[in-house]
């Protein structure tokens, strides 16, 4: 039934109160407002009610961010002891339209604790990842999924998924680290060491791209391993004709770790591939890699 | 329990030529309306523009904004918004941090645990996510340095200030993208370029390519175009805007006098 259809006769709307002398008053649709008049009305008599929830659905196609109504809601679906998985179905078809809406991706994790089911949530979250591959909701989203429910045993496979499609997926690259790293589970140094293998293989396959860079950097840092098994790697690369300011950047870290400990030679090649960054490779932080050089020139 | 919430509301009248600010209290609405709380984001909104307009915040009840503050964070440092239970993440942390700030008052936070926080939540590449585990990106990088700094944290609160400068500053490909391998978007040249002032770093990114590129982007609203013109004003010779409050030099002129009172 929609809200009109509901006997509202013993109502009473309550007008918004914008004050005296109201600055820059919103238009407001007149459906909305006459909507939000009887939501006050039964906000205050603490109603919940079918008609209540009814009201909430059409407030909610005008203001998908009203996050009052969003809890109102929640109440209601729990007083009223309502199909909660409807209601997940409810969302599936919200986000659609509103993918990146904080309060709906807030709502299915409220029913979803409720519920204590989460069994439909990683293909909730895979399908809005099919569409989006970097929505930043859908990925927190899913990392609550997965902390809360244990849910970490799946994850790289889905991790791969993605980078087969899009190697150069950032968001997918840090869930590869989250899976990892944050699970409970912890890695051994020799799977450690397999992903920085990993890492180097997805870099070789498009070497411009940062985000392998920045994962396999992460990930020794996590290792007993040091940033130097990147070396051969970022001399390959270069001695290949391959250009990436990534690779470059990553030797000049390498040989300022071997300048301050006394290396002339590499104090040298670090000021040289400095100045192959700014003047050529990466001229758009030219600015920052003359710092980095002049860092390197003031080692003793 | 009942919990005391004020709602601030702005006035702005014109009479006679000139511009007059009023501030109006509500109390708590629990005696009529129940769900009216007051929200973090709109009270840092309603404050900063009071000290644009010129006020003296002495007509805000302080004790009020502080107290209710507490409510709102949560055991792993972050904050919502409301107190009706939503999302908490880096956002509000920064409401919190800068409200706190504007009001000279920091007992209504937590600082050690906002610190916390903010540390678990930089990424492997050096990047702040909205929370734990979360992909770096530039808005929540901001609002995590920016409170930091507000909170005067800086040292403490990031792991590498060095690894996180490099990763604000590999955020620059014409204009600023927010997360790597995103395209650029008008606003990052503010929340990337800000946390690079705040970090005593702007001077590394390429003026040129993020002023070539503010000038032909468009802005898709006013939150956007706001953000625009903010991203170039960090690029002006005289500094004219404070990175970590967003607000003009101007407008943090009147908190130091007005409400820090202090020149």
């Amino acid at each position: 039934m929609s809200f009109e259809n509901y006997d509202w006769s013993d109502v009473v709307p309550i007008e918004q109160d914008d004050g005296p002398d109201p600055l820059a008053q919103i238009a407001y649709d007149p459906e909305y407002s006459k909507a939000m008049g009887y939501f006050r009305a039964l906000a205050q008599k603490n109603e919940h009610s079918e008609r209540a929830l009814t009201l909430t659905e059409k407030i909610i196609e005008h203001n998908p961010a009203h996050y009052t109504i969003w809890h109102y809601r929640q109440q209601i679906l729990f007083s009223l002891n309502k199909d909660l998985y409807e209601e997940l179905d409810f969302i599936r078809n919200q986000v659609e339209q509103n993918p990146k809406n904080y309060q709906l991706w807030h709502h299915r994790q409220v029913i979803v604790e409720k519920l204590k089911d989460c069994s439909l949530e990683s293909s909730f979250t895979e399908e809005v990842l099919n569409d989006d591959s970097k929505n930043y909701h859908a990925w927190t989203y899913r990392q609550w999924v997965i902390r809360t429910f244990n849910l970490w045993d799946n994850e790289l496979s889905f991790v791969e998924k993605l980078l087969e499609k899009d190697i150069r997926n950032n968001s997918a690259w840090n869930q590869r680290y989250f899976a990892i790293f944050y699970n409970p589970t912890k890695p051994s140094e020799e799977f450690l060491e397999q992903e920085v293998q990993y890492g180097i293989t997805k870099i070789k396959l498009a070497p411009n791209n940062i985000s392998p860079w920045n994962y396999v950097k992460g990930v020794i840092a996590k290792s007993k391993l040091k940033i130097d098994v990147l070396e051969e790697l970022c001399k390959t690369l270069y001695q290949q004709g391959i250009i990436s300011p990534h690779a470059l950047g990553c030797l000049v870290d390498i040989y300022e770790d071997r300048a301050k400990c006394g290396s002339i030679n590499e104090k040298e090649l670090g000021i040289q591939t400095c100045i192959l960054l700014a003047e050529q490779h990466d001229t758009i932080r030219q600015k920052y890699w003359n710092y980095r050089k002049h860092v390197l020139t003031s080692i003793a | 329990m009942h919990n005391k919430f004020y709602l601030m509301k702005i006035i702005l009248s014109l009479m006679k030529g000139f511009a007059v600010l009023g501030v109006l209290h509500f109390q708590c609405r629990a005696s009529r309306l129940p769900f009216d709380a007051s929200n973090l984001a709109m009270t840092y909104t309603a404050l900063t523009s009071l000290l644009i307009l010129g006020d003296d915040l002495s007509r805000v009840d302080k004790s009020a904004i502080i107290n209710a503050m507490k409510y709102l964070q949560k055991d792993d440092g972050s904050f919502t918004q409301t107190y009706q239970g939503m999302e908490s993440d880096m956002r509000f942390v920064y409401c919190a941090c800068a409200i706190s700030y504007m009001l000279n008052d920091f007992s209504g936070i937590n600082i050690d645990k906002v610190v916390q926080y903010i540390k678990e939540s930089q990424s492997y590449d050096y990047g702040i996510g909205q929370g734990p585990g979360l992909e770096s990106h530039g808005g929540s990088t901001f609002c995590a340095i920016a409170s930091l700094y507000l909170l005067n944290k800086l040292d403490e609160g990031l792991l590498s200030k060095d690894k996180t400068i490099f990763w604000l500053i590999s955020r620059q490909e014409s204009g600023f993208q927010g997360r790597a391998n995103k395209p650029p978007d008008t606003c990052y040249s503010f929340w990337i370029g800000a946390s690079l002032m705040i970090l005593d770093s702007f001077e590394f990114i390429d003026y040129d390519q993020n002023y070539n590129f503010l000038m032909t982007t468009r802005s898709f609203d006013v939150m956007h175009t706001y953000m625009g013109v903010a991203g170039l004003s960090l690029m002006e010779e005289s500094k004219k805007l404070d990175p970590a409050l967003n607000i003009s030099l101007k407008a943090r002129k009147n908190l130091l006098k007005c409400v820090f009172k202090s020149e």
